[in-house]
């Protein structure tokens, strides 16, 4: 009985982790459809400039290329 | 992030960071690490989220960026106090002109970086809208 169990706990903790690692390769699988909703949900974002003013995030890179970093912190 | 500058200026790409701070910190940030890029700043973390970029306790402080951190001071970077939101993970992504997506990369955890070459090759790659989707790079996460 106990190894019925311990078994079961095994298998719950298999499928876990296939999900898990399946669902964390997903997110860097991009399509032109993600492409699409990730402009569309950029429309109207801003950001500051170094004066504290608003600009249009997808105005930066819309009459040239760019490398967008995002930083994790300053510093 | 400035070792590519020389390269991206060959290549005619601006090299664009967004942090979370504030202003002073950004312009501390500059100065420090000599970034001679165009710098803005997302407090709110609104664009963070909209880029699906991570966050979380786990992502800063888990084992393996505790590793990758100790790695980094033994070569003599250390990091300063925190300037801007903790638990936010960084990304970078090569975007233009117009809404053309070609790199995409998002900082799985503290520590974990894009391969530099592949960001220049993203760049130099032609600037044709009508560009084929299997040509975008989105590398996997470590």
């Amino acid at each position: 009985m106990v190894r019925l169990y311990q078994r079961g706990i095994l298998v719950i903790l298999v499928v876990c982790f296939l999900t898990l690692g399946c669902a964390t390769k997903n997110k860097n699988i991009e399509t032109d459809t993600d492409h699409q909703a990730l402009f569309n949900s950029l429309q109207g974002l801003t950001v500051q400039n170094l004066q504290g003013e608003p600009v249009l995030l997808d105005s930066l890179w819309q009459d040239r290329k760019v490398v967008l970093v995002y930083l994790r912190h300053y510093g | 992030m400035m070792d590519i500058k020389d390269e991206l200026d060959k290549d005619n790409v601006t090299l664009i960071a967004i942090g979370s701070g504030t202003p002073e910190q950004a312009k501390f940030f500059m100065e420090k690490y000599n970034f001679t890029g165009e710098m803005y700043m997302d407090p709110e973390l609104t664009s963070y989220k909209a880029f699906s970029l991570e966050r979380g306790f786990w992502k800063t402080l888990g084992p393996r960026s505790l590793v990758k951190g100790m790695k980094a001071m033994a070569h003599g970077f250390f990091q300063g106090l925190n300037a801007g939101d903790l638990w936010q993970q960084g990304g970078i992504f090569v975007i233009g002109p117009g809404n053309n997506l070609l790199f995409a990369y998002r900082n799985s955890k503290a520590g974990f970086h894009a391969n530099p070459d592949e960001v220049i090759a993203a760049c130099q790659m032609p600037q044709d809208s009508d560009m084929d989707d299997s040509e975008i790079i989105t590398p996997l996460m470590p």
